[in-house]
């Protein structure tokens, strides 16, 4: 049959957006953090990225399969969870471990859940949260990474700025480091010590920037959240600066950039009006300082994001835009 | 022989879990270990059974409109004595199931076999309803404990004596706790509909699951359409 | 009127029947309950002090301690005092109290820990019970270590993802410890098994 004498109802005209080309933008956005997190961990990059995207495709496929749905890979939502989850794994992680949490992202959080469009949480944070949770030693080992000088009270250390903020608070001890411009350089582009994919904030930025200039985010979420994470970490540190690092370095450190840019504007987990992504965007913030701050985990963004996924329907309830020409509620007569 | 049936439905047919969905508070609860589901089966069996004798020989004495304040004085008895029986003869097991033992008071299949079966049966058939009952519930118990302890512990320890390892298995944490306990059940539910979806294909017949199982109205996969 | 009688009846005699069971059973039980308790602690003590001939819950001293009384279970044998056992709680554990027994010689190191009771993650906090975690407080005085986990600098190595569970005990043990080498006094008069006191 000829695509003409196909009948439709409006609208007809099409903005050519489709998800295989938003999903492929994205891709396009990651490949910066991509390239960084192989000229930084080399090997162990190409070997975690390669197994998740992996895994997830053939998750993604079977899984569809299984349960009587068309095959729906080429959509590649399943490569960008796996890279994303990727992302999210230190470099030290065994292989079966990333295919474990790949599969568990993809089945549990995604497919179960209807796939595409009807998962309620992230499903690549799932998936890190669920391998956070079930092998904490692996997934908080860092590799012997050798951590350039201004950073590094050693030459070689095994924990990450924030995690070294932690220890060091939680033993009532002063701070590790002294955070000045040329730490934050070293954070800005790349040379700490993390997640593959978090570490190098230059690159998730000119992934980011790439994504608002292709419309496939809008700034609302990322600006509310870094905003939310530096106001709450900027009066802390007017506060006690003995205790608390400056909003700068909460800004640049671990996960947040990755989270904010790439996670926490995940068009199904995140709300769908502008007000209600400025909330969503302010929560995650609030949650992930009070989780760096006061929760026992150094890093909270991924929690955070899940947490805020879970409330995104009742943000979208209360952000519902008036109905044009309709009243406003409360005055409701009938 | 009836007696039979209602001794055997409780294991498969309407398995208190994987079938009616009752009692799922200890089913999420105090399944992380086998030890720990085997004590609180046969611990909710005994109630199980002793209210559903007692509801049966005084179900025409109760008028209905008390009936559902005897059901529970009568179980919150049993409950009490098994509590105090555990902690005096028992400590051990009493320890670990802590509160989940007076909450089989409100353990919904205890009151929902008195009221569904046990008032309006003849006390053998009670007893069979309860044992059956009891050895479906301690058995779904088990499964899932096992399920979640050879995956969040990788190994199997029932009083210390019994041990089995998975050789090389790094555990996942997360089947011992909360999340675990709904991913696991979850699992095992849709993996219990699932064969009986398989049976009744190969019987001919199309399989109807119970109506809060229902997939029917529900477009996510085509289990048993 | 009549029909609401009956209810009242019923439901009574239905109440002081299950009330009169449950007292039988309870006083069938209540020895062995009680008995359960005591030998549960008893093992415990024994456990801790495993050397000593006399009776140390007899032998008990009680100190009160800015309004805190901490019993002290004595261990001697006839050569003279061998040590002490004490229970200590921490309110700061993971899912609630963390009740411990620890033992301590009489020059003042750690003979023995054992956990009483705890509501830990099972297969997370609740490896504080295990072997590999207590064995390591054995002979550590107050003196010679740093009373905190490794997290937080100190000597004690924490369970992996259990830091919380591990120095709630840490914290548990050394509170005791305190006490106990604050007062050496207190356990200096005790003497060889069978002297008087």
């Amino acid at each position: 049959m000829s695509d003409l004498t196909i009948v439709s109802s409006s609208p007809h005209a099409h903005s050519g957006t489709s998800v295989q080309r938003i999903m492929l933008d994205v891709i396009v956005a990651m490949l910066p953090a991509l390239a960084a997190a192989i000229y930084f961990f080399g090997w162990d990059a190409v070997r975690l990225v390669s197994a998740c995207v992996l895994a997830c495709v053939a998750a993604e496929a079977v899984a569809r399969k299984w349960m009587g749905r068309d095959l729906g890979v080429y959509d590649l939502s399943a490569v960008i969870t796996g890279m994303l989850l990727a992302f999210n794994l230190p470099p030290s992680l065994p292989t079966w471990m990333a295919v474990v949490g790949s599969v568990f992202a993809i089945v549990i959080a995604k497919q179960l859940f209807g796939g595409i469009g009807y998962n309620p949480f992230n499903p690549a944070l799932a998936g890190r949260v669920m391998l956070l949770i079930s092998f904490p030693v692996f997934m908080t080992s860092w590799s012997q990474w050798v951590i350039p000088a201004p950073i590094g009270i050693d030459a070689v250390t095994t924990a990450t700025p924030l995690g070294l903020v932690k220890t060091a608070v939680l033993s009532g001890g002063a701070l590790p480091f002294t955070f000045n411009s040329s730490t934050a350089l070293q954070l800005f582009l790349g040379n700490q010590n993390g997640c593959i994919g978090e570490v190098s904030a230059a690159a998730l930025l000119l992934g980011g920037l790439y994504l608002l200039w292709r419309r496939c985010i809008s700034w609302h979420i990322p600006g509310a959240y870094l905003g939310t994470v530096a106001i709450f970490s900027g009066i802390l540190w007017l506060l006690n600066p003995e205790q608390n690092l400056s909003p700068l370095f909460h800004v640049l450190a671990g996960g947040l950039m990755l989270g904010a840019l790439f996670m926490a504007t995940d068009m199904v987990t995140s709300p769908v009006t502008k007000r209600g992504m400025l909330v969503f965007g302010a929560g995650c913030g609030v949650l992930t300082m009070l989780i760096r701050k006061w929760g026992g985990y150094p890093e909270g963004v991924s929690f955070a994001i899940i947490l805020m996924n879970a409330i995104t329907p009742l943000i979208n309830r209360a952000t519902r835009p008036r109905v044009f020409g309709g009243v406003k509620s409360g005055k409701k007569t009938s | 022989m009836k007696f039979w049936k209602e001794l055997v439905k409780g294991l498969w047919k309407e398995n208190p879990i994987f079938r009616l969905v009752l009692g799922m508070c200890p089913a999420l609860a105090v399944t992380t270990s086998v030890e720990n589901s085997l004590g609180m089966g046969l611990a909710a069996t005994f109630v199980l059974i002793c209210s559903n004798a007692v509801t049966s020989l005084l179900r025409n004495l109760i008028p209905a409109k008390v009936r559902i304040p005897c059901f529970i004085v009568v179980i919150a008895t049993f409950v009490t004595i098994v509590d105090m029986l555990m902690d005096g003869f028992a400590h051990e097991l009493h320890k670990s199931l802590g509160i989940f033992i007076p909450l089989i008071v409100v353990n919904c299949i205890i009151l929902g076999r008195a009221e569904a079966f046990a008032s309006r049966h003849p006390l053998w058939l009670s007893i069979a309803d309860g044992i059956g009952m009891g050895a479906g519930f301690t058995l779904g118990l088990v499964v899932l404990g096992a399920t979640r302890e050879l995956l969040g512990a990788g190994s199997i320890t029932i009083w210390g004596h019994l041990k089995w390892t998975l050789v090389g298995y790094e555990p996942m944490i997360l089947m011992i706790l909360a999340p675990g306990g709904f991913i696991a059940l979850g699992c095992l539910l849709g993996g219990m509909n699932h064969l009986q979806a398989r049976a009744a294909k190969r019987r001919g017949t199309i399989f109807s699951p119970p109506a809060h199982l229902d997939c029917r109205s529900c477009t996510m996969c085509t289990f048993g359409k | 009127m009549k029909e609401s009688i009956k209810l009242v009846v019923v439901l009574t005699i239905i109440c002081t029947i299950a009330g009169a069971l449950l007292a039988v059973v309870k006083d069938v039980t209540s020895e062995s309950m009680q008995a359960a308790a005591q030998k549960e602690k008893n093992d415990a003590i024994k456990k801790v002090l495993p050397t000593c001939d006399n009776d140390p819950v007899a032998d008990a001293i009680a100190l009160d301690v800015n309004g805190i009384v901490w019993t002290f279970f004595v261990a001697r044998d006839s050569n003279g005092f061998l040590g002490a056992a004490f229970e200590s709680t921490s309110s700061k554990g993971y899912g609630g109290d963390i009740a411990i027994m620890v033992g301590v010689n009489a020059n003042g190191t750690v003979q023995a820990v054992e956990v009483l009771s705890h509501k830990e993650t099972p297969g997370l906090g609740a490896w504080i019970s295990g072997e590999a975690f207590r064995s390591q407080f054995v002979g550590r005085s107050i003196a010679d270590t740093s009373w905190a986990v490794a997290k937080d600098g100190g000597d004690i190595d924490q369970i992996t993802a259990a830091t919380i569970s591990s120095r709630a005990v840490t914290e548990a043990v050394k509170a005791g410890l305190d006490i106990y080498t604050a007062h050496p006094k207190s356990f200096s008069h005790i003497s060889a098994k069978g002297a008087p006191q």
